[in-house]
């Protein structure tokens, strides 16, 4: 190399300088180029912490490092910045920002602040915000335009109650679930009752509010309790007043709003839980996406390559449907190399149904769905097949849609949202044809009155749990009622249905029971010209939902489905309950899965919480779960659209 | 005052008759029961690990099969859970 220059020949220039208009053009273009890079090198998963916590009381500020704990730990790249060097203009940027006060009594005081804030969510963007005193704050000291819009747009928090300004209340007792939401289930399933310990207690601590919302938020947990001057306030006061509060916005911005200092949540492992499921909330719901999980070589080994063609028209217009509603629908063939090599994973075999849930678990982690369908019954995705945790009844496995549900090698307790559109024992495909034209319309409506029938020796135990959807008719007996003196209009125009009756692996039909006598009580054909359009369906027969090797004929559970009933529930093997009540084993998960119904959750919400309810409930009763508890959280399965939801009508 | 299997046995035996009557000369399977939860479980539902050691539980299964009216063959299942004291913790059937 020649070394003989360090800089070019004088000949070679002039005195001249670069336009001062060009020289500016071409600085603000290398600008621009560097944010772009800059701003591509963090697209994804980025979080944007600002520290707003400037009060004196350094040594209880750990909420900064509780929120980079759990978002370093999910594998996020996280900045973080001071209040008051944060610039606007960065935010964007960044996948979500997280705005901490922990325990700072003036939080927020400054009008840049929240004028940020304000811009921020109009925008639609994803904020968590934290702070024990943040409407505490406006509401005593509050009292310009930029407060007002702050309030409503930010926090959410009502003004005006009856005429005075809404007290924000600080002596508070430990979280309490009040409403269902992501937040509190997935992809962790937080506790009811959420322990809190201020720092400091009494009517002047900056580490939590009671906060009363606007109707447009939610208010997720609330508090055991509310004082003020050591007495409690009222509670239809304390009710209302929240602690973990949500907003989401027409423009997709999403607000979780912790209105209490993270870091003095008594458990270190629920603090990190609730911000994962935070995070979790703010990064799925703006693009909710069901993943529909099927095989490609099955469906044409059993159908033929015609067939297959006409279930992927349907599968391609179901997915349209999902998309007409906002829902992304990702079709997933699990031993097509076509469909997976775009998330960079192999296929897997589709008899193996632990493969087959590995591969759930990957594309979970990279497409983060909030449903899955699973489309075809054990010939096209099999059941687990799991041995009986209850070992001599008579039945030595249980199939099971359980681990497909869960996230790790627990079996039990599941975590997605997970129905079956099974088909049948035919190699004509025209059953599951019909339930995907049936699943493509997204409206079900159907009359909120009833069917029920039980064996008679288990009365007082079914008439508590029909007691749950009972409208209109009163719970049927077997004896005397049997298959065929069963009238149709019984069940013609019924939105829900409840069986408590006997099954058996060796026939279609379900039984009733009075002493040694054990009659006919229901057969598919009691369906042959019945109207159970939409219709909600829980059986608590043994083998109720055995569709192993089963044409449509020869099992109630697909004679429902093909006559365009919406969910079946149902065990695969032997199902145990009372006598009599409290509902245990099937009566409570039967019970449980239509209260949720009820309360007008999807049917895959319901019935994850159904089975969560259920483990809760029998480790209340007994202090344990038992071997039967168990085997009734893997033998019930759900054949439904997880995605869809009854609409009651008159 | 804990119990012998035999006496176990026999309070469970009584209440399948009176409960369960079809079920009253079938003779049980017996089986230990741990009452605990496994850790996963407990993780999951935001369960504390209970300080004290579990304790385990007889579980006497009495099993049958009946005939319906249509010929088919049902199983009938009971289990009485019972702890070392006699006190009955669960009776379920199917």
């Amino acid at each position: 190399m020649n070394n003989e220059f360090i800089k070019p020949p004088a000949e070679e220039l002039t005195d001249l300088p670069v336009p001062l208009e060009v020289a500016k053009a071409r600085a603000a273009k290398v600008a621009d180029k560097a944010a772009a890079k800059a701003k591509a090198a963090r697209k994804g998963k980025t979080v944007l912490i600002i520290n707003g916590d400037n009060d004196i009381h350094f040594e209880d500020d750990q909420s900064v490092l509780v929120f980079m704990s759990a978002f370093q730990n999910m594998g996020d790249e996280v900045r973080v910045e001071q209040a008051k060097d944060t610039s606007y203009s960065t935010w964007s940027s960044y996948d979500i920002v997280v705005w901490s006060c922990g325990d700072d009594y003036s939080a927020i005081g400054d009008v840049n602040s929240k004028q940020m804030l304000i811009d921020y969510v109009a925008q639609g963007g994803r904020l968590i915000l934290e702070g024990g005193n943040i409407a505490g704050w406006i509401r005593e000291t509050g009292i310009t335009i930029v407060d007002r819009e702050f309030q409503e747009k930010v926090l959410h928090a009502e003004r005006n109650c009856g005429g005075y300004s809404c007290w924000v209340y600080h002596d508070v007792g430990d979280l309490k679930l009040e409403n269902t939401h992501p937040i509190a289930t997935t992809p962790n399933i937080l506790p009811e009752t959420i322990g809190f310990t201020p720092t400091e207690l009494g009517d002047k601590s900056g580490d939590a509010n009671a906060v009363r919302i606007l109707p447009d938020a939610t208010g997720i947990y609330n508090w055991s309790h509310v004082a003020y001057e050591g007495n409690l306030v009222k509670e239809s006061i304390a009710s209302i007043s929240y602690g973990l509060i949500t907003y989401e916005s027409e423009n997709g911005g999403r607000i979780v709003y912790f209105a209490f200092d993270i870091d003095d949540i008594d458990e270190p492992d629920i603090q990190q839980k609730l911000i994962q499921n935070s995070l979790n909330w703010l990064r799925t719901t703006s693009n909710p996406s069901a993943l529909i999980i099927s095989s490609k070589g099955q469906l044409i080994d059993k159908y033929g390559e015609d067939a297959f063609n006409q279930i992927e028209q349907k599968i391609n217009g179901y997915i349209q449907a999902l998309s007409n509603v906002g829902f992304t629908g990702y079709l997933i063939y699990v031993d097509d190399e076509n469909c997976l090599s775009p998330y960079e994973l192999n296929p897997v075999d589709p008899k193996d149904a632990t493969k087959i849930k590995e591969l759930i678990d990957d594309l979970d982690k990279k497409l983060v769905p909030n449903n899955f369908l699973i489309l075809g019954g054990h010939s096209i995705i099999p059941f687990h097949i799991i041995d009986n945790p209850c070992g001599d009844d008579g039945d030595t496995q249980v199939y099971s849609d359980n681990p497909y549900t869960s996230r790790d090698e627990d079996i039990l307790i599941p975590e997605r949202a997970l129905g079956r559109l099974p088909d049948d024992s035919s190699t004509n495909a025209s059953f599951l044809i019909s339930l995907l034209e049936a699943i493509t319309s997204r409206i079900k409506r159907a009359k909120k009155s009833s069917f029920g029938i039980s064996a008679k020796v288990w009365r007082w135990a079914s008439e508590s749990v029909y007691d749950a959807i009972k409208s209109g008719q009163e719970l049927k007996l077997s004896p005397p009622v049997l298959s065929n003196n069963l009238q149709i209009d019984w069940i013609n125009d019924k939105g829900y249905f409840y069986f408590n009756v006997h099954g058996s692996e060796e026939t279609p039909n379900w039984y009733g029971q009075e002493g040694s006598r054990y009659p006919v009580a229901f057969s598919p054909d009691n369906l042959a010209n019945a109207n159970v359009e939409n219709a909600v369906i829980c059986t608590e027969a043994c083998y109720g939902a055995n569709i192993i090797n089963k044409s449509v004929d020869e099992a109630i559970s697909l004679k429902f489905l093909e006559k365009k009933a919406a969910c079946f529930v149902g065990s695969t093997k032997i199902a145990y309950g009372p006598l009599s009540p409290p509902s245990t084993d099937a009566d409570l998960i039967v019970l449980k899965f239509y209260e949720h119904i009820k309360e007008g959750l999807t049917f895959g919400e319901a019935f994850i919480r159904a089975k969560q309810d259920f483990a809760l409930e029998t480790i209340r009763m007994y202090g344990y779960l038992d071997a039967t508890g168990k085997k009734t959280l893997l033998e019930f399965v759900m054949f439904a659209d997880p995605l869809l939801k009854l609409e009651e009508i008159e | 005052m804990t119990l012998t299997s035999e006496q176990l046995k026999k309070i469970a035996t009584e209440h399948i008759k009176k409960e369960s009557p079809e079920l009253k000369d079938v003779e049980p399977s017996i089986q230990e029961e741990e009452r605990s939860i496994p850790q996963k479980v407990e993780r999951k539902l935001g369960l504390e690990h209970p300080k004290k050691t579990p304790t385990n539980a007889k579980v006497f299964t009495f099993k049958k099969t009946v005939t319906a009216e249509d010929g088919a063959k049902i199983p009938i299942v009971s289990k009485v859970t019972i702890d070392e004291n006699g006190n009955i913790i669960k009776s379920t059937g199917n």
